[in-house]
């Protein structure tokens, strides 16, 4: 078949956020309707090269680029956006972030439109796109109550419909349930064979294995083009369920009971009629697909999202507390950490913390002196808190939230985007004064490999249904 | 009738409104609008609506007006009372309406009136974050609470934490806009295409003459 | 193809749009919350025929997606834009006062702007900010002696009326924004180029 393919060329290329440097010395050559595997760890720099791939990084960022990445002789990131779609699709590791309408059609006929699409073929294509994803059925319903696997599809309709001659799907697969994966996974196969290259960043390639041309590898911000010896061994590689190890609790009775809870969003059930106990002084996970409602059950716990039944906290319904009191037994630590903070530098913060602390006794100066230590923050503290990388704004908040004590802790994927060393140090730090305080962890997580003996419990979130696992070891 | 046509007219006579002084003026323009709502098919709940909402602020002027009022003050304060109904009146034609007609409303200001695609979108996708707004906003205040600090409305903290939100969430947008090939001052093409009838804009000027035939008398 | 450098630049920004409108709706919706205390604020004054107090007390509130527009993007147009996102989303929202609220939404970023524009829009610090909160309370004031009939009130009442709505625009279009302003600078969180 002949394609008319755009020449993209990645040459030396260099990205860094002020003095830390994210990419270093990068150069790529895509063969021509090629599938190529971007694999590497998380924080490895790959999203950062399928963005800049996409033009959106500079742009969108606050780094800047040296070396040449180019489009057909253009640099990649000064095409018009119209056009430059038209050639290089992408899809976002996280869709949500993608989405600018409120239902699938909707959304799909914006891009369409700003492509200059003809109005005649508008329709059919947003109607072919989804179809292949198999979403027409939800074409009307509002984005926002979409599962995560469902939006994940959605986002892939999009680019799909887009019909660009270049595919970046950052972790494409990742919410999807095993059947829907298989289907995708020929969808983006069939794309492929219409004479397009397409580039996917993945931890898991079961399921598509044979239709790898070239693997490359990002470590630590270098990539290189794997060879057969290592090519082999990556596809070999089958990505594990690490086992958590965890106990069925045998308290009847918990620090905060849910009895007969229901929870939903717009007109989906996430939750139906949950009964069962947190049990005090215990940790407990909650792990489940994305968008099944583990934030939401979080936020209801808080009082933040409405639910239907009754939760308790120490056998006082929570729905007649207020919340200024509620939040000071039960807080969240959110998955936006810059959400949590109330002053200007870290020096500031601790203050703060320390002065409201529950446990005063606990946090003196030296204390936190040494967890600061621990969590190689120590040369921050006259830092501004909304300047700090991602990771560090992550461990302050959650150290500020663990000296404000409070008895019942619940934190939304707290070590998402920190590299193993910071995973363990920032558990380490939570175990040790989570005990000290005698208090209660809830956690949801999905970075299962850091934390298979870390908890007590461990409840699964599936199906509307909530329910502890494990025991029997 | 096109909305646009609706608003344009509901607008231009309400801005009149403001500047008549006549109580038989405003109660020819509730009289038309009731007559109309009678097409509109409206809910009990939407004529509540529109006999309790003015009742305060209607009847917030009428008291001051005769208290602390001078000169023509008990005539104005009449003004004042039927002008309230008025304005709620004439403007539900267009508001009680704008549920249904929101979408071809902001297709007509881009297609039509050739409002820059840049400012409907954002008025679009702000509009579809609404909910997400109020939530965070709640989120904001919980979230320094569990820190043990309320913030209050008179606190500078709040509004830097919502305009920290409004920062971040502008960005992510307008990324989202961009990457579905959104080009700021580029032509788009539309899958429906919007048209205004001939006689919409008929009716737009024989309703805007026959007010101002209406204004002849001098009744104020 | 096609460059962006190539192509004719526009004024408005898509990201400072999406800011302002941002901007708008967030503050739109903290004073939101306030709705029921006006209501009931506003219905305990009415026999007393102190009703209009009730909204001079808060106009600054309402009017501050104006200055802090501004403030935020630094360009003529950025004042009367905001204020006139957040009328415009209340507006498309079904909000009660639908088209009324357009109307007097465009007064209030006229009169607020016209401070920074009596500068020359080269003033974004405080002095532009308490410029705008005096060409906001007068303009502003003038459309209420027109439309809400202040044009009648007594002499007193006027004077009133007026000190009340300067003190609530020095607050919270003054005092406040100037504050926030602070905040916004030392946090470093506003990427101008």
């Amino acid at each position: 078949m002949f394609c008319a393919v755009t020449d993209l060329v990645v040459d030396h290329v260099n990205f860094a956020y002020r003095e830390t440097p994210v990419l270093t010395d990068i150069s790529l050559k895509l063969q021509p309707n090629s599938f190529n595997l971007l694999v590497g760890p998380s924080g490895s720099g790959k999203s950062t090269l399928l963005k800049l791939l996409s033009g959106l990084y500079p742009t969108f960022s606050d780094g800047t680029l040296t070396g040449k990445l180019t489009l057909d002789g253009y640099d990649i990131h000064d095409i018009v956006p119209y056009q430059r779609v038209a050639h290089i699709g992408y899809l976002f590791q996280n869709p949500t972030r993608q989405f600018v309408m409120k239902t699938p059609f909707e959304e799909l006929r914006f891009s369409l439109e700003n492509l200059q699409i003809n109005p005649d073929e508008i329709e059919a294509r947003i109607l072919t796109a989804l179809e292949k994803v198999g979403m027409t059925a939800f074409m009307h319903h509002d984005l926002l109550n979409l599962s995560g696997g469902e939006k994940q599809k959605v986002a892939l309709a999009a680019v799909l419909a887009a019909d660009s001659d270049y595919l970046l799907l950052d972790e494409p697969f990742a919410n999807v349930d095993p059947v829907a994966r298989l289907q995708l996974i020929d969808v983006v196969k069939a794309y492929q064979k219409k004479g397009k290259t397409i580039v996917i960043t993945d931890h898991d390639w079961s399921g598509y294995t044979d239709a790898i041309d070239d693997i490359f590898v990002m470590t630590d911000g270098h990539l290189h083009n794997a060879l057969v010896d290592e090519r082999q061994q990556i596809l070999e590689k089958v990505p594990s369920q690490p086992a958590i190890h965890a106990d069925l609790p045998s308290e009847k009775k918990g620090i905060i009971t849910l009895e007969s809870v229901s929870l939903s969003s717009g007109d989906r059930t996430l939750l139906s009629s949950a009964t069962l106990p947190f049990p005090k002084g215990k940790r407990i996970l909650i792990t489940g697909p994305n968008g099944v409602g583990k934030s939401t059950l979080l936020s209801a716990l808080v009082k933040l999202h409405p639910y239907s039944g009754d939760i308790t906290y120490q056998q006082q319904n929570i729905a007649k507390r207020k919340i200024a009191k509620h939040v000071k037994d039960v807080a969240l630590v959110f998955q936006n950490a810059e959400q949590q903070f109330v002053a200007m530098t870290v020096e500031e913060e601790l203050t703060q913390a320390q002065t409201l602390s529950q446990s005063p006794d606990l946090w003196s100066d030296d204390t936190i002196n040494q967890v600061l230590s621990q969590l190689n923050m120590d040369a921050l503290r006259d830092h501004i808190v909304y300047q700090l990388s991602g990771g560090q704004q992550k461990k302050l908040q959650v150290l500020l939230m663990l000296i404000i004590g409070t008895p019942t802790l619940l934190f939304d994927e707290p070590l998402a985007g920190l590299d193993n060393i910071s995973q363990q140090n920032m558990l380490n730090v939570i175990a040790e004064f989570a005990t000290r305080q005698h208090q209660t962890i809830i956690m949801i997580s999905h970075q299962l490999h850091a934390v298979t003996d870390w908890f007590d419990y461990h409840l699964q979130f599936e199906n509307q249904q909530l329910s502890y696992i494990g025991g029997v070891s | 009738m096109n909305p646009l046509i609706k608003f344009t007219t509901v607008m231009i006579i309400a801005l009149e409104l403001t500047f008549i002084k006549s109580v038989t003026i405003n109660i020819i323009v509730i009289g038309v609008s009731a007559f109309l709502y009678l097409f509109l098919k409206l809910s009990w709940r939407q004529w509540l609506w529109l006999f309790i909402l003015p009742l305060l602020p209607g009847f917030g002027s009428w008291f001051s007006l005769m208290y602390f009022g001078t000169g023509d003050h008990v005539h104005m304060a009449w003004v004042m009372l039927s002008r309230v109904f008025a304005y709620l009146w004439l403007g539900g034609l267009f508001t009680l309406k704008i549920n249904d007609e929101r979408d071809i409303f902001l297709a007509t200001l881009e297609q039509k009136a050739k409002l820059s695609a840049t400012f409907v979108y954002a008025l679009v996708g702000v509009l579809n974050f609404m909910p997400a707004v109020s939530q965070q906003i709640k989120t904001i205040r919980v979230a320094s609470q569990m820190r043990g600090q309320t913030l209050h409305i008179w606190q500078p903290q709040l509004y830097f934490k919502a305009i920290l939100s409004a920062i971040r969430w502008s960005q992510n947008l307008a990324e989202g806009m961009v990457s579905h090939g959104f080009t700021e001052g580029a032509v788009r093409t539309h899958l429906n295409v919007v048209t205004i009838k001939k006689q919409d804009w008929l009716w737009l000027i024989i309703i805007l003459i026959a007010f101002q035939l209406l204004l002849v008398p001098r009744w104020y | 193809m096609q460059t962006i450098s190539k192509s004719k630049s526009t004024r408005w920004a898509l990201r400072d749009v999406l800011l302002l409108a941002f901007v708008a709706v967030f503050i739109g919706f903290i004073f939101w919350v306030l709705g029921p205390i006006y209501n009931l604020l506003s219905a305990a004054l009415t026999p007393l025929g102190l009703a209009p107090f009730a909204n001079e007390i808060l106009l600054g509130g309402w009017m501050m997606a104006a200055p802090l527009a501004s403030i935020l993007i630094r360009q003529a147009g950025a004042g009367v834009l905001g204020e006139f996102f957040a009328a415009a989303v209340e507006m498309l929202l079904g909000g009660q006062w639908g088209v009324a609220t357009l109307l007097s939404g465009l007064v209030q970023g006229i009169g607020n702007e016209a401070g920074f524009a009596v500068l020359g829009y080269k003033n974004w610090g405080w002095g532009g900010i308490f410029a705008s909160a005096i060409t906001g309370t007068i303009i502003t004031f003038i459309w209420s002696a027109v439309r809400d009939g202040y044009g009648s009130y007594h002499i007193g009442m006027l004077i009133a009326l007026f000190l009340t709505r300067f003190v609530s625009l020095l607050f919270f279009g003054g005092v406040l924004v100037v504050a926030i302003q602070k905040l916004i600078e030392k946090a470093g969180v506003l990427r101008r180029d």
